[in-house]
């Protein structure tokens, strides 16, 4: 089996992935900038104000929807570790930005851009295994009335037994690549969420064959996360807090029936150690 | 310092210029690390500091593939990008540098016979001026300017040779940076041309939502050289913008678009397009939209432009149209100044002086009521709206009118009319509008001070100008005076400030009639008179009037009547523009003949008691004068009256009167035969110019309430929708009532409709049948300009590898024009289908058809079939004569005696020399249609014939003769004919019994019936008749002579060459069949010359019968495959000697029908 990062492996369509694939592969490259055809749920405006797009310089003035990522204090974003490249290679902050305070992409009526100030990853993470996928981004200036969401305690099981629903949530395209092949994207403008269920990790092993105790796994029938919905959250919310579970990492295919989504577990001592250390 | 600005804009005029790719992205593939960036990471203009052999590296890299221009690495390089790596006290250095470095590497590349370009590359800001975002839309006009000054100054010290302004987003921006160029100009002593480029998202709309024909409005009022667009997207996604642009721009057009849109592919950033594809694509753009400049944007490498410089070549820059739009435009889109029908309306109530509601608003700071009030007056159908907030109690109007300028730019699309008497004012309101504005308004009260404080505003702003006629002597009141004074004006505004007359607007001045003054009572006819004396002297200029003025201090219900009246007259006497409240004006039609005639009487001076008979009349009547109205629908059957509400826009009660209707008789019955007729009036009406807009627009709501209340009766087919349309009234249309109806249609019969509204862009639709799979697509368009706009979808389908039949349908269509939108390319057609419904009906039927499969595919089978048949596709097939005129009866055409002819059979005509020739070239032909002057008017007209085109042909006639490049050859001949029906039968010369040939010629299937076999003597009357067929070519060598020119890149000469080529061959002919006509004894004038591929003769395969009779190959001509004669510079034709011979058409439209689509 080879595991690829959920960003690298799938976009990001937190839904009917099946149905969404056979509908997708017949758009051409210039349509759709606002896909609806998947029947995906779009979430309402003004949701989820801790999740951010974590965008990528890929010119002059040029950015693009890169992961997703939930905003831990004013200066910090969770998000990643594999989000911290660009084909292996390590992106340098000033080429990382993040998109605050709207589900909609791009509409400066209701959010706004942050600068990168520094890219901190995981020093466990390992590329080649997505072992301990995890990075914080450290902004360049403070986000004024940050939204932020709770991450779960160290050593925690709360909200992980199997069977437990959680949500995810993002931007990212409703096309899934196959490796080495170009296919169109189609990046929603607005989130989309969905809702899986905690698969076991005895369950998730068998499917993969290798898991380690920082990963958990979620899945339901024909839902998942998808490529670009990386760095997100996988959350819940208990009376009015937010409360993050996991981090989309990765996964093979998307909402395929034999596999479920691999999400960096938050509870893992070594996770939970790196946040606290990183956001001080 | 040198200037290369013009030799820039030479190579510009002269063929297709390439400019660099990506320097962005260039630098972030090198992947450096802070220190790379010599500490201030991610900032790409300090490498020019620091590490400037990278950036030499990337500039060698793109020349080495062969582009054109370079791009300074300032793209980030105004203040307060720089700002933000703190380096802004360095900006002016930065920039110079810049243009210092590449200017060097361009030298290198530069030879004595091909000069490297370096244009000074202009970012963004990030601000958004236009917008009211708390952060990025504080800055004002003046400020943004400020920013891009320093940059401005360094780039032109640095040698760039053309300013590249690229990537805008928001277009107040782009002008900010405009005016830093124009008001630089001065101090650097030359002018450097300037290339102005937005940037539009995927919806094909700039960041704050303006589209393309709004940018070309605003940037062709612009002091620019080039008009583009670049970055964001991929070149198929800039098509139809790009298009739009070619089509319309008067300055050349640049397209320079990213490698596609980047995409996360395992892990990487990538851009998809590979080489190949953005260099086909933009070949495919500069031959099909007329694109003269083209590059690449993000994502483009140096092997991309290697291919782009191959794929293109060495190509002439495509001819520009002469004659801008009309248009003026908000933010967000485009309205010409010249409705059809007339009048443009410009809504009046958002003016302090004029409406009390407006002024307690004002007084208030009621910005939101104020802005209700113009969302309104654009409902009930104002195309503009009039802005005024003088008002005596305060002082503060120049900042009140800035403030609602930009809420009302953020707010309507309709455009504002600047109405202010203070040039400070109009200043910070022009300055704040991102739109072209009209400025209102100037005069020559004291002499030209008025107007020399305003225009220079006016003008840099690129606004239009409304001026009163009113001077020093006063307010002109005789037609004469008016336009005397308008005379005065127009030589000032157009003369000394070079505005173009299109932009100039007389208002020749309402006064009241009221008065009952002498000095008054004909000033409204004067007024009208003063219209049509202006727009006769003043060619191009428009004319406004305020009409409410001429019934000021009547009674309530008089003055509706008055102004009706007046206004009515005033747009037949050619007025372009009315300023009124849009939903008070009254149809002519509706008033009572009467009352109209009194109204006549005094708007027209008829009679001298004209005023107190009217207001006699008048007299006690209240506003509520409708009274008659009730009794008038009491008398009626419920049918009848459902009509007169619709008709005339009676909607109260409407809803009671369909239950009746319904009681009497079936829901769909009182839908097909009573409301749809009623609206189908009020559209004949409004195309012949009874009804103006805002009356349709209440006709349809009547409508609508009509239809929603039918719609609780119509049965309603529940569950699954039977299928999906998408459907669009066209870009650049505002019509769409029809399209409404055929909504209503297909909802209330299980279709699920997603209607796009309308001037919806052809991406749009596209993308909205993609995302919803759609079972077809519904396009409408009321006018034949817009209507365009339907093959070009279907094109793009087609392009696109898509399958969505397209339904189309609207005043300007018929089903001709349908079976034409079908083919995609030479005989082939779109294969999903393009059908014609003639009503929301028909398209329902149709859609019944194509949301199933079987009968699907029967229907596609059929109307293609029916399309081919229909359209004449001459060469493809032997032409087969129209079923209409299947009768071969003979046309009342009479049978004369044939002439004689100096010999039988074929001869090479002998003694044809081009001095021959010249005296029968048509050189109105050749100058505008083959030489490019096509559009150009008046005196510039005269200047390009007489100080260009005449002596240039003199000098090409002398040199053509001396060159022998173009060697004219001519072989005729003389065969006996008779008509048999349809056709003409050829005999063979020296045994005239025997037939050798027969050309069949379609005959008119009503009218006269003509055909050309009716210009012959018929079979079987012992008399044979004469066939004359000639065959001439300035040969061979002329195409060559035309390529040896291009390869040696003279191309303009290339150009020319090939367009006298081309009419030296029609003059030839035209010379062979003088000759004709004087071997055969005739005059001068008779007998016509029929050309195959024309109407009456439209069979290009009949070329191959002319082979046969005049063996072409003896004078070096062949035939292609699709029986074209190569060399291309050669003609065929029969001649005619027939005295009664003439040309004519075969179907029977009157183009003017058609034109207002009652064809």
């Amino acid at each position: 089996m080879n595991l690829v990062p959920r960003h690298l492996r799938r976009s990001v369509s937190l839904l009917l992935v099946l149905t969404v694939m056979i509908a997708a592969m017949a758009i051409p490259s210039w349509a759709a900038p606002e896909p609806q055809i998947v029947g995906g749920e779009q979430v309402a405006k003004g949701s989820y104000k801790f999740i951010v797009s974590v965008q990528l310089r890929v010119g002059g003035s040029e950015w693009m929807h890169w992961c997703g990522g939930t905003i831990l204090d004013k200066k910090h974003i969770l998000t990643a570790a594999h989000c911290g490249y660009n084909g292996g290679v390590p992106i340098q902050a000033s080429n990382i930005r993040v998109w605050v305070g709207s589900v909609k992409l791009a509409d400066k009526k209701s959010g706004f851009y942050v600068n990168a100030k520094d890219l901190i990853v995981n020093p466990t993470y390992n590329p080649s295994t997505q072992k301990n996928d995890a990075m914080i981004i450290l902004l360049s200036k403070r986000i004024k009335k940050a939204k932020t969401i709770s991450v779960v305690g160290s050593g925690s099981t709360d909200y992980q037994t199997p069977g437990y629903p959680l949500t995810t949530a993002g931007w990212g395209s409703t096309v899934q690549y196959d490796a080495g092949e170009i296919v169109p994207p189609n990046y929603p403008r607005v989130m989309r969420d969905v809702v899986v269920n905690v698969v076991s990790d005895s369950q998730c092993e068998s499917e993969y064959g290798v898991l380690y105790a920082s990963q958990i796994c979620a899945a339901a029938p024909g839902k998942d996360s998808c490529q670009g919905d990386s760095g997100g959250p996988l959350f819940t919310k208990v009376g009015d807090t937010w409360i993050q579970v996991g981090i989309v990492s990765t996964g093979a295919g998307c909402a395929d029936p034999e596999y479920a989504g691999i999400y960096t577990r938050i509870s893992d001592p070594e996770i939970s150690a790196f946040i606290a250390e990183n956001t001080p | 310092m040198e200037s290369r600005g013009g030799e820039f804009l030479d190579l510009v005029r002269e063929r297709v210029v390439i400019y660099d790719g990506a320097m962005g992205a260039s630098i972030l593939d090198l992947n450096l690390d802070a220190a790379g960036y010599g500490g201030i990471e991610g900032c790409n203009e300090y490498l020019v500091f620091h590490n400037p052999s990278i950036i030499e590296n990337i500039h060698a890299a793109f020349l080495e593939a062969g582009v054109d221009v370079l791009e300074t690495d300032t793209f980030g390089g105004s203040r307060i990008k720089l700002e933000e790596y703190g380096l802004g006290d360095r900006t002016y250095e930065q920039n110079r540098a810049a243009a210092e470095l590449a200017r060097r590497v361009a030298a290198e590349f530069s030879t004595p016979g091909r000069t490297r370009f370096v244009a000074g590359s202009i970012g963004p800001t990030g601000l958004l001026p236009a917008s009211e975002d708390p952060l990025l839309g504080n800055a004002r006009f003046e400020e943004v300017v400020d920013l891009f000054r320093e940059q401005v100054r360094g780039l032109a010290d640095g040698g760039v040779d053309v300013f590249i302004i690229e990537t805008t987003q928001d277009i107040l921006e782009l002008r900010a940076a405009i005016r830093a160029v124009i008001e630089d100009r001065e101090r650097v002593g030359r002018r450097i041309p300037i290339q102005a480029q937005v940037t539009l998202d995927t919806s094909g709309r700039m960041l704050l939502g303006t589209d393309i024909a709004a940018v070309l409005a605003i940037l062709e009022a612009q002091p620019v050289d080039i008009i583009g667009l670049n970055c964001s997207t991929g070149p198929d996604l800039m098509r139809e913008p790009a298009r739009y642009l070619g089509e319309y721009s008067t300055r050349p057009v640049s397209v320079i678009p990213n490698a596609g849109i980047p995409q996360n592919v395992n892990g990487r950033a990538v851009f998809p397009l590979q080489p190949d594809e953005l260099a086909v694509q933009l070949r495919q753009m500069v031959e099909e939209f007329g694109i003269g400049i083209v590059g690449g944007c993000c994502g483009t490498t140096p092997e991309h432009l290697r291919r782009v410089v191959e794929e293109i070549g060495i190509r002439p820059a495509p001819i520009r149209p002469a004659k801008k739009l009309p248009n003026i435009a908000s933010m967000t889109r485009a309205v010409s100044l010249f409705q059809d029908p007339g009048p443009m309306i410009v809504g009046e109530r958002v003016n302090t002086l004029g409406s009390r509601k407006m002024k307690r608003l004002a007084l208030g700071d009621d910005y939101d009521g104020m802005l209700d009030i113009a969302r309104e007056q654009v409902d009930e159908g104002a195309h503009a709206l009039d802005v005024c907030v003088a008002m005596t109690e305060r002082t503060d109007e120049r900042d009140m009118l800035r403030k609602l300028v930009k809420k009302l730019a953020l707010t309507v699309e309709a455009p504002l009319v600047l109405d202010s008497t203070e040039p400070d004012v109009l200043r910070a309101a022009l300055e704040q509008y991102p739109g072209r504005a009209v400025v209102n308004s100037v005069n020559m009260e004291n002499g030209r001070a008025r107007i020399d404080a305003i225009l220079p505003h006016a003008v840099a702003n690129g606004a239009a100008v409304v001026a009163m006629t009113i001077d020093e002597v006063g307010m002109a009141k005789t037609a004469a005076r008016k336009l005397e004074v308008a005379q005065a004006i127009h030589q000032i505004i157009v003369g000394d400030y070079g505005l173009d007359p299109e932009a100039l607007i007389f208002d020749t001045l309402t006064f009241p009639l009221s008065t009952g003054e002498e000095e008054f009572t004909r000033s409204a006819l004067e007024t009208i008179e003063g219209i049509r004396l202006i727009e006769d002297a003043l060619p191009g200029v428009l004319t406004i009037l305020g009409i409410s003025n001429v019934s000021f201090g009547l009674n309530p219900v008089a003055r509706k009547v008055v102004n009706a009246v007046f206004l009515y007259h005033a747009v037949a006497a050619g007025l372009d523009l009315a300023i009124v409240h849009p939903s008070h004006v009254m149809p002519l039609a509706e008033i009572d003949p009467l009352e109209r005639e009194l109204a006549e009487d005094l708007v027209l001076a008829r009679r001298p008691d004209a005023l107190p008979r009217l207001v006699e009349h008048f007299e006690g009547r209240a506003e509520t004068a409708d009274a008659a109205t009730p009794d008038v629908l009491a008398e009626m059957d419920v049918a009848t009256r459902l009509h007169y509400r619709i008709l005339h826009r009676k909607k109260d009660g409407i809803e009671q009167d369909i239950d009746e209707a319904v009681a009497e008789r079936d829901p769909v019955d009182v839908l097909n035969n009573v409301l749809l007729p009623a609206m189908k009036e009020v559209g004949d009406k409004f195309g012949s110019g009874e009804l103006i807009l805002p009356f349709v627009l209440q006709s349809a709501e009547a409508m609508k309430r009509a239809v929603a209340q039918l719609e609780k009766y119509l049965e309603r087919e529940e569950g699954v929708s039977k299928g999906t349309v998408v459907l669009a009234t066209v870009f650049g249309d505002v019509h769409d009532i029809g399209k409404n109806l055929v909504n209503t249609i297909l909802t209330n019969n299980g279709y699920t409709v997603h209607d796009l509204g309308k001037q919806v862009p052809v991406n749009r639709i596209i993308e909205k049948a993609v995302e919803t799979n759609a079972t077809a697509i519904g396009l409408s368009a009321l006018l034949v300009s817009t209507s365009k706009q339907m093959p070009l979808a279907v094109k793009e389908l087609h392009h696109a590898g898509l399958a969505f039949p397209v339904i189309i349908g609207g005043a300007a269509i018929n089903r001709a024009y349908a079976h034409r939108t079908l083919f995609v390319g030479e005989g082939e057609p779109y294969a999903p289908g393009v059908f014609y419904a003639k009503d929301a009906f028909e398209g329902l039927a149709l859609m019944d058809q194509l949301s199933d499969p079987q009968r699907r595919s029967a229907l596609v089978e059929q109307t293609i079939r029916d399309a081919e048949s229909a359209v004449q596709r001459p060469g493809r097939e032997a032409f087969s004569v129209p079923a209409a005129a299947a009768s071969e009866e003979r046309s009342a055409t009479p049978v004369v005696s044939p002439p004689v002819p100096p010999f039988w059979g074929v001869r090479e005509m002998s003694d044809v020399t081009l001095r021959a020739v010249w005296p029968h070239l048509d050189t109105k032909t050749l100058f505008r249609l083959h030489w490019g002057g096509k559009g150009v008017r008046d005196g510039a007209w005269d200047d390009l014939r007489e100080g260009d085109f005449e002596p240039r042909l003199a000098r090409m006639e002398r040199e053509t003769e001396r060159d022998g490049w173009l060697q004219p050859r001519v072989r005729y001949g003389y065969f006996p004919a008779n008509a048999e029906g349809n056709a003409v039968v050829i005999y063979a010369p020296e045994d005239p019994d025997r037939e050798i040939a027969r050309f069949t010629f379609p005959r008119q299937p009503a009218r006269e019936r003509l055909c050309l076999a009716d210009y012959y003597v018929p079979v079987g009357q012992g008399v044979k008749d004469v066939a004359v067929f000639q065959i001439v070519t300035v040969g061979e060598r002329a195409t060559r002579h035309a390529e040896e020119l291009q390869l040696h890149g003279e191309y303009s000469e290339a150009f020319f060459s090939h367009g006298l080529s081309v009419q030296s061959a029609e003059g030839l002919a035209e010379m062979a069949h003088q000759r004709i006509r004087a071997e055969l004894g005739m005059a001068e004038d008779q007998g016509k010359r029929y050309s195959w591929g024309y109407p009456s003769c439209p069979d290009l395969a009949q070329h191959v019968i002319v082979d046969q009779l005049l063996d072409i190959g003896e004078i070096g001509v062949r035939l292609t495959e699709g029986f074209q004669f190569d060399p291309e510079q050669s003609t065929a034709a029969l001649v005619v000697t027939h005295p009664e011979a003439r040309y004519f058409a075969l179907a029977n439209v009157d183009p003017a029908r058609a034109e207002r689509g009652e064809a």
